[in-house]
């Protein structure tokens, strides 16, 4: 069954999309990333224009995180007061991100540009998660590696200390504001990758228990992923409608089952299997860069 | 007054029945002038079909709206495959088919071709031959790719000898907007005859409304965009709950 997309013009398998939806829903309840990293690629892949898959997987993905964040929070999973300051430096950070495609796009270089600093990010975070968490599986400690900012003393004398009684943390606002900043950066750039960055930060880096984690990210990409619909929209026009409605359809389903999944999972468990998916998008990346592509040459339509 | 008026009938009457109009070299026409995207929009085929009262080769180009677009190529730095080189062509077809009643190497090749921008390479370059061809191939090829250019040579059939038709693919992805389909008779390489029948491509309906709105009104736009998903979204969380 096929439909018409009026603003990616061209049409797509309906019910292919909405598979699609549900793959994506499912990671987003289970592992409170967006799912992004696979529509957009899969998007592309079947010729929606880089720009539309981008902008309609943002859309899709403000309601796969609500009703994973809605689940989570039923079961008091959700540090509002870290949630908040990830959301002011996300907003910071996505809005930037914005203007900073419109200038790379430019100049041509934006896919270098987002690949290596993927690649970069993603390798170093999946490798430290997949060490950890095998490490901890293994000799079934509960317990994990002490956070960055407990280990570092210049983290202590950051202005702004702040009580999270939820996450029983006493950190800097400046560290949550900050790891929001770079998600939110992320997603405008890619349309994919804050959760991957926030995920793995706020347990390695701010300490917070694993459980609270995913519907705290889940909380901040509502936010973000609208912002970046909101913008995408007003700039260049790429919100394909009818490709977003098709993709939540599938996505709503996904993240309650993933929810589920993700909830009789132990914690270690799940950042193992984090930590595999993130590494495997990196390596994907890190041989598109390397390896000769099939294709040398690249065509866009610049104006009318 | 009456019998000046009976005398431009007669004469209107002369000039569409004349034996002479009938010797036009070619008249050719469109099965439709409209084609209308809606949701169930998967790509159509219109039927070009007329008659040669001439010798000759007939050399059929259908061609889309202009954009300009920009090709780049990658090169390795470093172990990186990067974009190194651009290059920009203007007022080039996003759309473009060429059919010929004859396989063009066999066809007397005309000067004409490339001013009137018969052939792939001709579409894209048009009078310009300085270009780097490697560039163009990829524009040709990326097109191509998308079952937007198509050279479909031999594919016009004929009926006896001077009845000829062709079917136009279009595909899904065809971009809206003004479309031509220009008809060449070609006699040993001179053009002795050609017709332009303009087409049209446009969105009808839901699909027109999406996108004239996504366009003039954006900003309500973006805000339906958030506001359907944060519906859908929690609509399915509470009916989850109630399940």
């Amino acid at each position: 069954m096929e439909i018409y997309l009026p603003i990616a013009e061209m049409s797509v398998n309906i019910l292919g999309i909405l598979a699609l939806g549900v793959v994506t829903g499912i990671f987003s309840g289970m592992f409170g990333v967006g799912g992004g990293f696979l529509t957009t690629p899969f998007l592309m892949f079947i010729g929606i224009p880089p720009a539309v898959a981008v902008a309609s997987s943002a859309n899709q993905i403000v309601a796969s995180s609500l009703t994973g964040f809605l689940a989570h929070h039923r079961k008091g999973n959700v540090d509002f007061h870290i949630g908040v300051l990830l959301l002011l430096g996300g907003l910071m950070g996505s809005s930037s991100g914005v203007w900073l495609f419109t200038v790379l796009k430019k100049i041509g270089q934006i896919d270098l540009t987002i690949s290596l600093l993927y690649v970069t990010l993603l390798g170093s975070i999946g490798t430290v998660m997949a060490m950890e968490s095998f490490r901890t599986l293994k000799h079934t400690e509960q317990q994990i590696t002490p956070a960055v900012v407990t280990r570092f003393a210049f983290f202590a004398r950051l202005p702004f200390i702040i009580d999270f009684p939820r996450s029983k943390l006493r950190l800097s606002a400046l560290l949550p504001l900050g790891i929001g900043f770079i998600a939110g950066a992320l997603v405008s750039l890619l349309g994919v990758g804050g959760g991957f960055f926030m995920i793995p930060a706020m347990i390695y880096f701010l300490g917070m228990p694993t459980s609270m984690v995913i519907g705290t990210s889940l909380f901040q990409i509502i936010f973000i992923t609208a912002n970046v619909t909101f913008l995408q929209a007003v700039t260049i026009h790429t919100v394909d409608i009818i490709l977003a409605v098709l993709l939540i359809s599938g996505s709503v389903v996904g993240a309650q089952i993933g929810t589920q999944m993700g909830s009789r999972l132990p914690a270690a468990k799940l950042r193992a299997l984090l930590a595999i998916i993130v590494l495997t998008v990196a390596l994907k990346l890190a041989y598109d860069l390397f390896a000769k592509p099939q294709d040398i040459y690249s065509v866009t339509v610049s104006s009318l | 007054m009456r019998s000046a008026r009976l005398f431009f009938l007669a004469l209107l009457c002369l000039v569409l029945f004349s034996p002479a109009t009938y010797a036009k070299p070619l008249v050719a026409d469109l099965s439709q002038y409209r084609i209308e995207i809606d949701s169930s929009f998967t790509g159509t085929r219109l039927l070009l079909f007329g008659a040669r009262n001439d010798i000759g080769d007939i050399v059929i180009v259908v061609r889309g709206p202009n954009r300009q677009f920009v090709v780049r190529r990658k090169e390795r730095v470093a172990g990186l495959w990067v974009n190194r080189k651009q290059q920009h062509f203007d007022n080039v077809p996003t759309f473009y088919t060429l059919a010929a009643s004859k396989s063009f190497q066999d066809m007397h090749a005309s000067p004409l071709f490339a001013s009137l921008r018969i052939g792939l390479q001709e579409a894209v370059t048009g009078n310009d031959k300085n270009d780097d061809t490697s560039f163009v191939d990829a524009l040709i090829h990326s097109q191509q790719s998308q079952r937007l250019y198509s050279q479909n040579v031999q594919k016009v059939s004929f009926m006896g000898e001077s009845l000829f038709k062709f079917v136009i693919p279009f595909p899904d992805n065809i971009p809206g907007g003004d479309y031509v389909a220009d008809i060449y008779l070609f006699n040993d390489g001179q053009l002795s005859s050609m017709q332009s029948i303009p087409l049209h491509v446009e969105k009808i309906g839901f699909d027109a409304f999406i996108s004239d709105f996504a366009y003039s009104h954006s900003v309500f736009y973006g805000f339906f965009a958030i506001l359907l998903a944060l519906f859908i979204g929690w609509g399915a969380s509470s009916l989850m709950q109630k399940l």
